[in-house]
């Protein structure tokens, strides 16, 4: 029994995954204060880390077709736990929207639109959002396509045009920094844009057919994870170790673009650019809490819950932090920590426990 | 003032005649609690009376009961 | 107060559920009482139903030999055509009659034998009911009585007055037919018929509205066309109970997917090679009668960025000339928000010294940017609703004093900037180049306007997205509306952005068709070539 009635294929799966993570562009930017120039490295060990992890929230969505995280709780855990464990999930898509959110009025009063009022951002961003969640999952997935390829695109572009200005030699050298700040880094980036993918654990129950659920879903977090890279390589290159100066490195280097006098003050259409993935990220995140909520109270349609969770959601997001500065030292400690079991933990816990107790047992009559 | 007001109307103009024609009464419950938990912290947000944090209490709970932390380096 | 407002909601409850309950009992206007073997009597009741209309003319007249028959014949005179009426009816009636021998028994009370020997018209109808009867008698055909029989003989024999065939005036085109389709269904039928000359060519018939009784017809391919489609048209057109239908617009506004969109899910055109290339591509035409203009479902959006000339012209023209139509639609819904989002928030994206002169052209306007360009954008859609209903001699004059005073005259006077001049009007003519979108343009471009105002390029964006979302979920008739970008499919894209040439678009469109057979493939692989000199016999 599920709430959504649309359905989405596997290939628009694999755009939506690589689209989220893409939506994180920006979030690299925080890491840097961190890791400095091994950002890079840093991508690919979290990469290396989460993907089993990934993989295993796609196996486990195999092994339960056309189920939601929720229900997935129900059947692994017992009813009672099951429901403590989907409010421990609820509890982080809660809080994690609201973050990204905030992301979004962040990045326009720091470098873009600096005199808007802050919660109007949030509540115009908010409204868009909320429209696409009651159009429901299926428009989305029908969409992520076109901006995988913005994003794309723009990565790349910038990256050309900046190529006169790098200097690969600003990479070196490798394993300067001390190595509990390296871990933290790879703690945050596979936390950040690769554990949010836990998200994905709701939208793989709105799967027409589970059969290429965990190729998709690899491509779809490679993509995304060399999209990153790009970005992150791209700002080491071009600023090297005044990268830690910057507010945003990504900003920085793209009002380095010059060409020919014509291009030149790019740096809003990376805005612009960063919104719209965002906008995909916030919107599945939207999506999925409504979802998670729903099915959690056994709701027969998602469709009232939206409006007031969407307004509990600016208000979190407008209080939440008191400014950009609290929020990157809180994520970077309290914020990862409390979700790294959710992330880590207990998806392929509930796999060994599905894999050891065979469920589901659909076929021996045991409903959900 | 006056948009919170406008908004959180139309909030209510939206939605409740639909449930309410078709009888949803578990949709209805779930949306008048959630309703008034976003009408409360609203109305704390306009009348700028602070709205404690969850972080704040995770931030505590985690660094300074559970004592995990990264060092600040 | 309570009180007040809890009845006020009650009656307005109470009186929804009467009105629903009063439409469905409503009587129609029962007429199916059969024909009364009386003749007189059934005069009378003709007379009387139809309230003694001045233009009914009854005419009753003895036949056959020994003149022992009376009939009498019914039509309305401004509909039929007299001569036919005279030529084919009575005068075989009352004269070719005596032409058979006297001793030849045929009971000429029975409307068969008449029909079968001695009317001289092939499209008769023999009816019972007096409903049919007046049906047809208000579509124009005239109807014989006889006296003593149960049944009458329907002669359809209208006489139309109807626009000859020439360029449409919304559509024209440099090179193509100029032909376009009338006010009179059975000519566009003829006309549809003339480009597509298939056994597969199925055309069904309805008659809409209570009132007015238009003919309604779909045109389809029955091999070609998805039977779902088709089913679905068939449904809701039987669903529409309006009183009279006058255009199809009203058909469109009743059968559409989305009537909250604003966004149209259904094409029209008055271009009878139009509507056939899109009858070939799998979908179904709906004409009616008293319009030129027929419509054609299911629609997708990139519909109305392409132009029949495209497929006339050769295919890199044509491409670029598509290319500049969607760059026009940009200019048009984003040309002015785009203009007032960057003077007033975001200065730094404009070149230095285009900055400079378009703040020397502000210096002396007293209103925000914002105000301006409303105030300019509703002019232009001012003078653009004023000029198509001005009278042709007046019609010289206002435009040159819409150019000169709205125009030149308002920035002198330091109303306007000169620039924003220039963005409105190029917003305009831009807005002409994809007429099919013309409606939702002009929405569009104020929506997009009022958020560049209130948010700067952010609001934009924001619009962008929400717009994207509605395309995105709209539905035609089971096509995605944004077919086939937003659904990828590869082979339906050569004909988005560019136009490959007609010998690489090989299959029709899936989502319209939507089955995978290989009969699909219309002409596979035929690009031209010049003739190898093997072939030709050496001299």
């Amino acid at each position: 029994m599920s709430i959504e009635k649309g359905k989405i294929s596997s290939q628009q799966l694999l755009f939506l995954i690589a689209g989220f993570v893409q939506g994180s562009v920006l979030l690299i930017d925080f890491t840097v204060g961190l890791t400095e120039h091994q950002t890079w490295m840093v991508i690919l060990a979290a990469l290396a880390i989460t993907t089993p992890v990934v993989l295993s929230y796609a196996v486990l969505a195999k092994r339960f077709p056309g189920m939601n995280l929720v229900q997935i709780n129900d059947m692994v855990y017992g009813r009672f736990l099951g429901k403590v464990v989907s409010v421990y999930y609820i509890f982080f898509f809660l809080m994690t929207l609201s973050f990204n959110i905030r992301d979004v009025g962040e990045l326009y009063t720091t470098f873009l639109m600096p005199d808007t009022p802050f919660v109007f951002l949030l509540v115009v961003f908010t409204a868009t959002c909320t429209y696409a969640v009651t159009k429901g999952i299926e428009v989305l997935a029908r969409i992520s396509h076109l901006f995988v390829v913005t994003g794309i695109f723009i990565l790349i572009s910038t990256f050309i045009f900046l190529i006169d200005q790098m200097d690969f030699s600003k990479f070196l050298p490798f394993f300067e920094l001390p190595f509990i700040r390296i871990f933290q880094g790879i703690h945050i980036v596979s936390m950040i844009p690769f554990g949010e993918t836990v998200a994905f654990l709701i939208i793989m129950g709105c799967l027409n057919n589970t059969e290429h659920v965990v190729k998709n879903t690899f491509f779809g977090l490679l993509i995304g994870a060399v999209s990153l890279l790009i970005g992150a390589a791209r700002n080491t290159a071009v600023l090297g170790r005044t990268q830690t100066i910057w507010t945003s490195p990504s900003f920085q280097s793209i009002r380095l673009i010059d060409i020919g006098t014509v291009l030149t003050r790019m740096d809003f259409l990376i805005g612009i650019g960063q919104t719209i993935l965002i906008f995909l990220k916030c919107s599945l995140f939207f999506y999925v809490l409504v979802v998670a909520i729903s099915q959690l109270l056994g709701l027969k349609s998602y469709l009232p819950l939206v409006l007031p969770l969407a307004a509990i959601e600016v208000i979190i997001a407008a209080t939440v932090y008191q400014s950009p500065v609290d929020h990157t030292m809180i994520t970077q400690n309290a914020g990862i920590i409390y979700s790294t079991p959710l992330v880590f933990i207990i998806p392929p816990l509930s796999l060994l426990i599905a894999k050891i107790r065979g469920l589901p047992k659909s076929e021996r009559g045991k409903g959900t | 003032m006056i948009f919170i007001i406008l908004i959180y109307a139309f909030i209510i103009i939206i939605n409740v005649p639909g449930l309410l024609k078709r009888k949803e009464w578990r949709e209805l419950t779930a949306f008048s609690i959630l309703y008034v938990i976003a009408l409360v912290l609203g109305l704390m947000y306009v009348l700028d009376i602070p709205i404690p944090s969850p972080m704040k209490g995770l931030q505590h709970l985690i660094v300074d009961i559970l004592g995990i932390e990264y060092p600040q380096g | 107060m309570f009180g007040y407002l809890f009845k006020k909601i009650r009656y307005f409850s109470l009186k929804n559920k009467n009105e629903c309950m009063l439409q469905n009992t409503k009587p129609g206007k029962n007429n199916s009482e059969p024909i009364s073997p009386d003749l007189e009597k059934n005069l009378e009741v003709i007379k009387g139903i139809l309230r003694d209309s001045s233009d009914v003319t009854t005419h009753e007249f003895n036949f056959g030999h020994d003149r022992k028959f009376k009939g009498a014949l019914i039509f309305i005179d401004s509909l039929t055509d007299k001569a036919e009426i005279h030529k084919n009816i009575l005068q075989p009636l009352m004269y070719d009659v005596l032409l058979l021998q006297n001793n030849v028994d045929m009971d000429f009370t029975k409307i068969d034998t008449i029909r079968k020997n001695l009317i001289s018209t092939t499209d008769n109808l023999k009816v019972t009911l007096l409903s049919d009867l007046l049906d047809n008698l208000l579509a124009g055909a005239a109807i014989l009585l006889i006296n003593g029989s149960k049944e009458a003989l329907v002669i359809k024999s209208e006489k139309r007055e109807s626009r000859g065939i020439e360029e449409p005036g919304t559509e024209s085109v440099v090179r193509g037919p100029r032909e376009g389709f009338v006010e009179n269904v059975k000519v566009n039928i003829a006309l549809l018929r003339r480009k597509i000359k298939d056994t597969d060519l199925c055309i069904e018939k309805f008659v809409i509205g209570d009132k007015s009784k238009t003919d309604v017809y779909i045109v389809y391919i029955k091999s070609v066309a998805n039977p779902k489609l088709i089913e679905e048209i068939r449904m809701r057109l039987k669903r529409i109970k309006i009183e009279a239908i006058l255009e199809s617009g009203y058909i469109e506004q009743f059968i559409e997917d989305n009537p909250y969109s604003i966004f149209p899910t259904i094409s029209n055109s008055e271009k009878p090679d139009k509507v056939a290339a899109k009858i070939l591509e799998g979908r179904a035409a709906i004409l009616v009668d008293g319009t030129p203009f027929v419509l054609v479902a299911p629609m997708v959006f990139i519909e109305s960025f392409q132009s029949v000339e495209d497929y006339y012209a050769r295919p890199f023209f044509a491409s670029v000339i598509r290319i500049i139509r969607f760059l026009s639609y940009i200019i048009s819904t984003l040309g002015p928000a785009i203009y007032v989002a960057l003077t007033v928030f975001h200065q730094e994206l404009i070149p230095t010294q285009l900055l400079i002169s378009i703040a020397e052209g502000r210096e002396r306007v007293p209103f925000p940017a914002i105000m301006e360009a409303f105030l300019m954008l509703f002019a232009f859609d001012l003078l653009r609703e004023a000029g198509v209903r001005l009278p042709k001699s007046v019609g010289q004059t206002v435009g040159i004093v819409g150019a000169i005073v709205l125009g030149q005259a308002s920035v002198e006077a330091g109303l306007i900037s000169p620039i924003m001049v220039i963005v409105v009007s190029s917003t305009a003519i831009a807005s002409f180049a994809v007429p099919a979108q013309t409606d939702s343009g002009t929405i569009l471009r104020y929506i997009y306007l009022a958020l560049a105002g209130i948010a700067g390029g952010f609001g934009v964006i924001m619009g962008l997205l929400g717009t994207l979302l509605h395309l995105a979920s709209l539905r035609s008739f089971g096509t995605p509306y944004l077919w086939p970008v937003v659904p990828l499919n590869f082979s339906g894209l050569k004909d988005v952005f560019i136009r490959m040439p007609l010998w690489a678009m090989s299959k029709r469109p899936k989502a319209i068709v939507w089955n995978d057979f290989d009969s699909n493939n219309q002409n596979p692989g035929l690009m031209p070539s010049p003739y190898k000199k093997d072939n030709i016999d050496s001299k």
